[in-house]
């Protein structure tokens, strides 16, 4: 019996018949951070983090910083030199990805944040890497610091004609959900349309074959609140949703669905400058 | 050139816990011939081959599963005439419900020619059939390692 997987992202492998390739691809979860994952960790920019507000709201949040930011101090243990999101309870399961759009590399490190002297720490419980499918590949242009007049966020309880349009052109977002003992964020990525924006408060996209763990579809199935990242890769704008999804497993495939309940939009809300795409060739393409 | 000139990879020996086992895979599922088999005390044995050609031995004398953090084996890999044989041996395979490390047809590297497939035998020694060209196509898992993950 593999314990790396939840009951729901169990009863997802079982319906879809890959419980065997989904144990083998369990093997490769631990609780170690080994000398590549240190190493990977330390040449990041930035680290996408999915935790619940003191309202239980699931967000995905953009931390930035210069490489080093990110830096694992223990076998298990990795220092954050950014401070928790605000609203982040001490203590929380955190669910995090550090993804290299310059190499196509990402890995997960889940496990439980407290605030420290630097920032904040995180007590590694499940520690992996997954391929580069539907990775964009993009060049780091380096950093521009905001001032702090213009990080200021911009909350709303609907999408705003323009974020409808940036997510329609988008080729990439983040999505924490949760589960009963733990949050996980996961990439979403695929050509520009991959995401639907059917109406200002629902959102939806087609469930691309994956790593067949299926913890996002796992977490949904047992609680259903996530949130949404997507990031404009060139200006640096952050747009964060937070709300609730579901899996509808038709013949055509899967489709998952996003009610939105809360928006941020931060215009600076990343430092960070990159190129235009290159986009992944297992991109499938989009109507 | 040294005194002992050009060595090349002869035949391969690998220890199984079933040789009934372990001959239907190689056998039946990625065709080798069995060229003899015996045995010796309590343990067993089989040559298999290709046109009379020797490739593999197996030995029925271990317990247990392979081990990749252990000293020995890492992986076995055959090279294959065409992309094509290499996507006939992935369907043969996955109809035996064969473990794969890696879904489907993989590129050694982002934009590699070389590439294939990267599966496991019963006892999950880590096997490969690969091409030389042919796997443009195929996505790479990794730049480093022809696995999913980069560790």
């Amino acid at each position: 019996m593999n314990t790396a997987y939840h009951p729901g992202s169990l009863a997802v492998q079982e319906r879809l018949g890959v419980q065997d390739l989904a144990a083998h691809v369990g093997r490769s979860i631990t609780n170690g951070i080994r000398p590549i994952a240190a190493a990977f960790l330390e040449a990041q920019p930035m680290l996408m983090l999915g935790a619940a507000d003191a309202e239980g709201r699931v967000w995905s949040t953009l931390l930035t910083g210069a490489p080093g930011f990110v830096r694992a101090t223990g076998p298990h243990t990795v220092s954050v030199a950014a401070a928790l999101p605000e609203g982040t309870p001490d203590g929380t399961p955190v669910g995090t990805i550090a993804l290299d759009p310059r190499t196509r590399r990402r890995m997960r490190l889940n496990g439980t944040a407290r605030t420290s002297g630097r920032g904040f720490t995180i007590e590694a419980e499940q520690v992996f890497s997954n391929c580069p499918k539907y990775l964009q590949k993009r060049e780091w242009y380096g950093s521009e610091p905001a001032g702090p007049e213009s990080v200021t966020a911009r909350h709303g309880e609907e999408l705003t004609p323009d974020q409808a349009r940036r997510i329609k052109a988008a080729d990439t977002f983040f999505i924490a959900t949760a589960a009963p003992d733990g949050v996980d964020t996961s990439h979403r990525g695929g050509n520009p349309g991959f995401v639907r924006v059917d109406t200002p408060r629902e959102l939806s996209w087609r469930d691309y074959p994956g790593n067949s763990m299926f913890l996002t579809l796992g977490n949904l199935e047992e609680d259903g609140r996530a949130g949404l990242l997507f990031l404009d890769w060139e200006t640096g704008l952050t747009l964060q949703l937070s709300g609730r999804a579901h899996t509808e497993y038709g013949p055509e495939g899967r489709v998952t669905r996003f009610h939105v309940d809360h928006t941020i939009e931060t215009p600076a809300g990343s430092p960070l400058r990159w190129s235009p795409p290159e986009y992944s060739p297992a991109n499938p393409p989009t109507p | 050139m040294s005194a002992i000139g050009t060595l090349a990879t002869h035949h391969v020996g690998l220890n199984v816990t079933d040789l009934t086992r372990s001959l239907a895979f190689y056998g039946d599922v990625l065709g080798f011939e069995v060229l003899g088999e015996g045995a010796e005390k309590d343990s067993r044995y089989a040559f298999l081959g290709q046109d009379g050609r020797l490739v593999l031995t197996l030995w029925q004398q271990s317990e247990g599963t392979y081990d990749s953090g252990r000293p020995g084996l890492h992986h076995l890999a055959f090279e294959a005439e065409s992309i094509e044989h290499v996507r006939a041996a992935e369907a043969a395979l996955t109809a035996r419900g064969a473990s794969f490390a890696y879904e489907g047809v993989v590129a050694h590297r982002e934009g590699a020619a070389s590439g294939g497939i990267f599966f496991h035998d019963p006892d999950g020694t880590r096997l490969e059939i690969s091409v030389p060209k042919g796997a443009e196509a195929a996505e790479a898992p990794s730049e480093t390692a022809p696995t999913c993950g980069f560790f």
